[in-house]
């Protein structure tokens, strides 16, 4: 290789020297490159665990992962920051002067690739003498043969050593040591499936509701609506399980309002009106009876919209005229306006008057119908409520099962005497109850309210609730009471249940009739519920009280 | 251009005549070095140390190795510069009277300027074309001095009363300035054994003015690498107070930095330094070990600097310390 020098004299490149020098260089750089890799390797580990520190010291502040779930994504963090930067510093171009001139450092060869290279690269304007050129290079190939390669290993620092094994040595002391926040986050899991359930369960009622087809679009409308809201909230994020359940506490108080119960007692009041007229035996209300009984008023309205007065004999109209006669009065106290147009119809099939007799009926039809749908409306939005409150309670009971399970999964105490519940008879008696204990705990007696509430509040393991005493029957005379028997529905087999020590009635026997009582009673059970007066964890239980009451 | 010398010719008379000189003067290696350095790169010295110390000798000694014409001047207040660098005196030849210019002691090779503080800045002055321009004007005739030319000066640290410390245009045309320092007992030891016995040590002839001319050529071909060029540039700006990337004690206690002469001191010095280590390059390490030598008389210290005893070898050192060549990956 020849070229012009400094005073236009050709200058001969020494090849040999320059071969050995970029041959050197190229090897050197390979492996600066493979090292720098592992050395930028070691770095996205020192992140990734770091990463991961962090997150699990922040886990121990707030619920946020556990364990295992940490270790997971730090190490998958780990890996993938290690490889990439593996691979990014594996690639990154390393212009040649500058790895001459960090290679001249690092090897000790005092700039002489670099210079090397630079009088290589130089115009021929700027080159020194040819005696120094060849030298140059004479000298750069030399210093290249004696450098031993093992001296670029480039180990890791000691310092980024010593870093790894630091935040190694935190990560496992961080994913062994308790952690206090695990109760917290297992509660805040169980809560999230048990709102995705009911989110579910919710949109399940939704669907049963369109596609019911006795009701009417208004009342869809209505019924939908605390549905969809309850859902839009549910779907919100960072929800809190206090405000799940107010948002299905909410749907349900809404769903209640809408949950006429005068429209259930006019349907019932219907079915007995038919079920009295069915007791007739024949006559023109047949139909109507019989969908009456069978609990299908609008069936009924139509057929008592479908009656022909004018095609019936004059003994028929009679008999219609009675049939629809007693029923106004079956239904005269739960729907006036309908026992109304019965009424109406029925004098005017008395008097004669076909026609007039057609109208009222049509329009008790009409009032038939209306009952019908409001009695649909009403028992879905009570279905639908009951839901709603059993899904409240399910993710009320959702967070105290995670934080029960969790805290006893911390604990190695044993737990029977309040896990289990007694069949206390009020007396120091022995524990039968479910509880067990799992370590070293003492077994005590299973009284009822003899434990304070906190520690008899919770699940049992058995998912049976343990009453509280606030809650717990009481005599309202203390230990003198005297038991009252209740008539009912004066038939045999009454049983006590209630006790009194006023004795209001002075031993005499309460002239009440049950059934009369019980709508009452049921109405202020609904009221209670819509405001909010009965906890949630106990509406099921209220309620299917209320339900074995409610006389047949 | 002169004929270049090898640069094993250039390593091996540069050898000699260090050692040459080592027959003579004790120790003082690095002094010695950073003279010869300075002889072979073109430029002049300034020796600053106490009496005694063998300043004089060195030079003189140094003289007589590369065989140059050697010319002593001897620095005193009513030094006038017609004293140095000559005068036109009136001549009656054959009754024909004209002038004739005298040289001064100036018109040699090699001038030892003793004690140039002690004269007055005018004299110093008189000095200066022949440092930077290399030639001589008296009654308007211009005399170029051969080659080569260089100037040793000395100046003594402690004896500063009726001195005239050295303008700062005429500093900066020393291309090092030089400290000698006090030398150790086995070398003082050896110092009385020389100079009090019977024989007075001589040093032989090594070479000679063209020969030295010659090698400076070669020197000034070495290559620099562009980053070791651009270390020195950035020494040079970040020595200014002004500069951003001044380290602290430029920016507190220094007035003015060095000039861009004080960059090709360092340069030239590196690469006569290189040649010398058996390289055929600058390296960082011989930017680093001329930058003191180069800098320290170029840097001006402010009052507080002065008041708080710094040194410009601190701030160079702290230089070095702070401005890397940038030889990242």
């Amino acid at each position: 290789m020849s070229e012009s020098g400094v005073a236009g004299i050709p200058i001969t490149m020494p090849v040999e020297p320059m071969r050995q020098v970029r041959q050197a260089l190229a090897q050197w750089t390979r492996r600066w490159r493979f090292a720098a890799g592992l050395r930028w390797a070691l770095g996205g580990v020192q992140v990734g665990l770091a990463a991961g520190l962090a997150v699990g010291f922040v886990a121990r502040l707030r619920p946020l992962m556990e364990p295992g779930e940490l270790l997971a994504r730090t190490l998958a963090l780990t890996a993938t920051l290690g490889a990439l930067a593996l691979i990014g510093r594996w690639s990154w171009p390393v212009p040649r002067l500058r790895a001459a001139r960090y290679f001249d450092r690092h090897l000790g060869l005092a700039e002489r690739i670099s210079a090397a290279l630079e009088l290589a690269e130089a115009p021929a304007s700027r080159r020194p003498a040819e005696i120094i050129v060849q030298q140059q290079w004479q000298d750069a190939a030399r210093a290249v043969r004696a450098v031993d390669p093992r001296r670029l290993r480039l180990p890791p620092g000691r310092g980024q050593l010593l870093t790894l094994i630091a935040l190694s040595l935190g990560l496992t002391a961080l994913l062994l040591l308790p952690n206090p926040m695990q109760a917290l986050l297992a509660q805040q899991r169980a809560v999230e499936s048990a709102v995705q359930q009911e989110v579910a369960r919710i949109e399940a009622i939704r669907e049963e509701i369109q596609q019911d087809t006795s009701l009417t679009e208004e009342q869809r409308q209505s019924l939908l609506g605390p549905l969809d809201r309850a859902l839009e909230q549910l779907s919100s994020q960072d929800l809190t399980q206090e405000q799940a359940v107010s948002a299905l506490t909410t749907a349900e108080q809404a769903l209640q309002a809408l949950s006429n119960p005068d429209a259930v007692a006019v349907t019932q009041a219907l079915q007995r009106a038919g079920q009295n007229l069915d007791q007739g035996q024949g006559g023109p209300m047949d139909a109507v009876a019989r969908s009456l009984s069978e609990g299908d008023v609008l069936q009924a309205a139509e057929d008592l919209a479908a009656l022909d007065v004018d095609q019936m004999t004059p003994a028929e109209r009679d008999a219609l005229a009675q049939q629809l006669s007693q029923s106004a009065t079956d239904v005269a106290a739960t729907d006036p306006e309908l026992a109304q147009q019965l009424q109406a119809a029925a004098e005017a099939l008395q008097e004669g008057d076909n026609e007039a007799a057609e109208q009222a009926l049509e329009k008790a039809a009409d009032a038939m119908r209306q009952a019908a749908h409001g009695a649909r409306q009403a028992l879905a939005a009570e279905d639908a409520a009951g839901q709603m409150d059993e899904a409240s309670q399910a993710v009320a009971m959702a967070g105290q099962e995670g934080a029960g399970q969790d805290s006893r999964s911390q604990s190695d105490q044993g737990q029977a005497g309040a896990q289990g519940q007694g069949n206390n008879d009020g007396a120091t008696g022995q524990n039968s109850g479910a509880g067990h204990g799992d370590g070293k705990g003492e077994a005590t007696s299973g009284q009822a309210g003899s434990d304070p509430i906190e520690t008899n509040n919770g699940m049992a393991e058995s998912d049976e609730r343990v009453y509280e005493p606030i809650y717990s029957p009481q005599l309202l005379g203390e230990s003198d009471g005297q038991d009252v028997s209740l008539p009912g529905s004066d038939q045999a087999g009454d049983q006590t249940v209630g006790t009194t020590g006023s004795e209001p009635t002075s031993g005499e026997a309460a002239s009440v009739p049950y059934n009369q009582v019980y709508e009452a009673y049921q109405q202020a059970l609904v009221e209670a519920m819509q405001l909010g007066q009965v906890p949630i964890g106990l509406r099921s239980l209220v309620r299917d009280y209320f339900s074995a009451l409610q006389p047949t | 251009m002169p004929d270049l010398i090898s640069a094993d010719a250039f390593r091996s008379i540069a050898h000699q005549i260090e050692a040459e000189i080592g027959r003579v003067i004790v120790g003082q290696a690095q002094v010695v070095r950073h003279v010869l350095i300075s002889v072979l790169a073109g430029g002049h010295v300034l020796l600053e140390g106490v009496p005694g110390l063998g300043k004089t000798m060195l030079i003189r000694t140094l003289a007589q190795v590369l065989e140059l014409k050697f010319a002593r001047i001897q620095f005193t207040p009513d030094l006038m510069p017609a004293d140095i660098v000559g005068t036109e005196v009136l001549e009656d030849l054959d009754g024909r009277r004209s002038f004739r210019f005298q040289p001064g002691p100036i018109f040699a090779n090699l001038i030892l300027a003793d004690e140039i503080n002690r004269a007055t800045p005018k004299t110093q002055s008189a000095l200066l074309e022949a440092m930077q321009e290399r030639s001589v004007t008296v009654a308007k005739r211009t005399t170029l001095l051969d080659e080569p030319f260089f100037v040793m000066a000395t100046q003594n640290p402690i004896e500063m009363e009726g001195t005239y410390p050295l303008p700062e245009a005429q500093l900066d045309r020393f291309l090092f300035k030089v400290n000698v320092g006090f030398p150790s007992p086995s070398e003082l030891v050896e110092v009385f054994a020389r100079t009090t016995g019977g024989q007075t040590p001589t040093a032989a002839r090594v070479t000679d003015g063209l020969t030295v001319v010659r090698m400076g050529a070669l020197a000034r071909e070495v290559p620099v690498p562009s980053h070791v060029s651009e270390l020195v540039a950035r020494m040079v700006v970040a020595s200014h107070p002004t500069s951003e990337d001044a380290p602290l004690l430029v920016k507190q206690f220094v007035r003015y930095g060095a000039s861009p002469r004080g960059g090709q001191a360092i340069v030239l010095g590196a690469k006569v330094a290189a040649l010398l280590a058996g390289r055929y390059n600058v390296a960082i390490e011989d930017v680093h070990r001329m930058a003191p030598a180069a800098l320290r008389h170029r840097l001006l210290l402010n009052f507080e600097g002065q008041a708080e005893g710094v040194t410009t070898d601190a701030v160079v050192e702290q230089l070095l310390q702070t401005v890397r060549a940038d030889v990242a990956l």
